[in-house]
């Protein structure tokens, strides 16, 4: 498992005075995988991506990228872009995109050439301050793209742009991905995540509350609403069920789900095989989109 | 180099660089034709005989070297605004957070930052050395070289002024608050320095952070000047002023340092 990580990120924690934004977060980012970071405003995402960066430091936990010793060797190899785009207002396209390589230090920085893939090459003369908010964002693609990266991070990339512009970012990454390239994305769009990412990890309030591949997490199956008096013996029992795909703990309720295909009854049984009693059992169909509200709710 | 070369990117293409350098050189030049041209000077002497006059005007070597530095000191202040607002530049277009995201390392954003105000400094003391041979050769005298120590106070005066500046600047990030900071701090620094000598009998200026640098550029004083205010300081008092702008341009960049280490960008 080593070698196919490029990411493992171990109980994260971030506070900003009283706050917790992060309260904890685990998970590895699999090779050549679109990893998405889903969740709502304030959930902790570009705080996550902010550590791994190093623009921000974290109250505990840790962070590796595999394969390099340095972590600004990472970085300079890694194309990211967080937030919002950050370049020298009184300067053009060109001038921008030569400090960057400057930093990256890339012996000859094909400036034009990633200008073109996000179709910037029109403007590259004008200065950023010029350029419309679509058009700063299409340049901080371009230069996460300067270094020819292996691993590209974005953060909420088809902000502010408009719908074809969101569909050309989204094609551009997924013809990164098909080259073979490693994408970690944020985003707070579900639509944006099941589109484009291959894996996926929700987070809410600074929790990871699920985390895995688009197809398992976000697929149309099930989840059981559960309660017993014996909550501990409850999810000591689920723990030992081999099919379990998620279990979260929420309002005094277990909510579950199965990797393979359950009833109602079969969960009853098994509970009682193993001595819980069950006081409540509901099952809930959901749609991605419910699922995904449910969960950070 | 590299530091210096990313530096300079940003730098070349700056009109505010190209405004505050100019207006830092016209008054500068302007401010040292005046005095030469006996500016602050009634008569240069009265009916008995004494030199009447308040500040030197003699601009023949190696006078030349002390007079220019001390106005210098007065000029700085248009490079020290420049220097914030570079520094701010970065916060206010988050340009620093991309660096490091970029794959700059903290320290290396900060020694970009040393490497700067390092090169500005010594373009500075090139330039306070050219003007000085310009005005000594057209007012001639002899000794060129017997006032020369200047050149080396001058480059400490500044990298003490200008390291303090670009610290205020990394601290409160913002151009405009950091560049009143620093006038706030400058005169405050006067007022303490002088009421503790006044009141408590204790001359902190050798030993406080930008005053210690001050002394180092000796006011040009003539005539009635040198009999109000005069007073000249020992070979000793200099080294302890050098010495003390050394060890706070070093506690500047240690506290800038831990600063960079620790803090969310």
């Amino acid at each position: 498992m080593e070698n196919n990580k490029v990411l493992g990120v171990n109980g994260l924690k971030k506070n900003y005075g009283a706050i917790q934004a992060l309260k904890g977060i685990s998970f590895d980012v699999p090779k050549g995988s679109v990893y998405g970071i889903l969740g709502p405003n304030g959930s902790g995402k570009t705080t996550l991506l902010g550590i791994v960066l190093d623009v921000l430091k974290s109250n505990g936990g840790s962070f590796e990228w595999i394969g390099y010793a340095q972590a600004q060797d990472a970085r300079k190899q890694i194309g990211a872009l967080l937030e919002t785009p950050n370049f020298y207002h009184y300067l053009n396209a060109i001038d921008n995109l030569k400090i960057v390589a400057e930093i990256k230090q890339i012996k000859n920085p094909d400036i034009n050439g990633v200008l073109e893939r996000v179709s910037l090459a029109e403007r590259k003369h004008s200065k950023f301050q010029t350029y419309s908010l679509g058009m700063k964002q299409r340049l901080a693609i371009a230069s996460a793209l300067l270094s020819n990266p292996d691993i590209i991070v974005f953060d909420e990339p088809t902000n502010g742009l408009d719908p074809e512009g969101i569909a050309e970012i989204r094609n551009l990454i997924k013809e990164l991905s098909s080259e073979g390239r490693t994408i970690i994305m944020a985003s707070h769009l579900l639509d944006e995540v099941e589109k484009v990412c291959t894996h996926v990890a929700i987070m809410k309030k600074g929790v990871l509350l699920r985390e895995g591949s688009v197809h398992t997490i976000l697929k149309d199956e099930p989840t059981y609403e559960l309660k017993a008096d014996n909550m501990a013996a409850l999810k000591d029992c689920l723990n030992t069920r081999s099919t379990l795909n998620s279990i979260i703990e929420e309002d005094g309720l277990l909510i579950v789900s199965f990797t393979e295909k359950v009833t109602a009854t079969a969960i009853n049984k098994f509970c009682f095989e193993h001595n819980v009693i069950l006081t409540h059992l509901k099952e809930n169909n959901y749609s991605l989109e419910k699922t995904f509200l449910e969960l950070i709710k | 180099m590299r530091l210096l070369k990313i530096e300079w990117l940003k730098l070349k293409k700056y009109r505010t660089f190209y405004i505050l350098t100019g207006l830092f050189l016209l008054v500068y030049i302007l401010f040292n034709v005046a005095v030469n041209q006996g500016a602050f000077n009634i008569t240069s002497t009265n009916a008995q005989g004494v030199n009447m006059n308040v500040v030197n005007s003699d601009y023949s070597f190696p006078k030349v070297w002390g007079n220019m530095a001390y106005y210098y000191g007065w000029c700085i202040i248009f490079i020290c605004v420049l220097v914030i607002t570079l520094i701010a530049n970065d916060y206010r277009y988050k340009t620093q957070r991309q660096h490091i995201i970029d794959g700059q390392s903290r320290m290396d954003y900060l020694h970009s930052k040393v490497v700067l105000v390092l090169g500005i400094n010594v373009a500075l003391t090139l330039l306070y050395t050219l003007l000085c041979l310009v005005f000594g050769y057209i007012n001639g005298g002899g000794h060129v070289l017997s006032g020369t120590k200047n050149i080396a106070y001058v480059f400490l005066y500044g990298l003490n002024y200008l390291s303090f500046a670009a610290l205020l600047a990394l601290l409160i990030k913002r151009s405009g608050l950091a560049i009143v900071l620093l006038m706030a701090f400058v005169l405050f620094e006067e007022l303490v320095v002088w009421l503790l000598d006044k009141f408590v009998k204790i001359d902190i200026a050798k030993f406080s952070p930008l005053d210690c640098s001050d002394g180092l550029l000796v006011k040009p004083l003539d005539g009635m000047g040198k009999m109000i205010l005069g007073g000249s300081k020992t070979s000793s008092e200099f080294m302890i002023m050098i010495v003390m702008s050394f060890v706070w341009v070093l506690i500047y960049y240690f506290i800038a340092r831990l600063r960079m280490q620790k803090a969310d960008l």
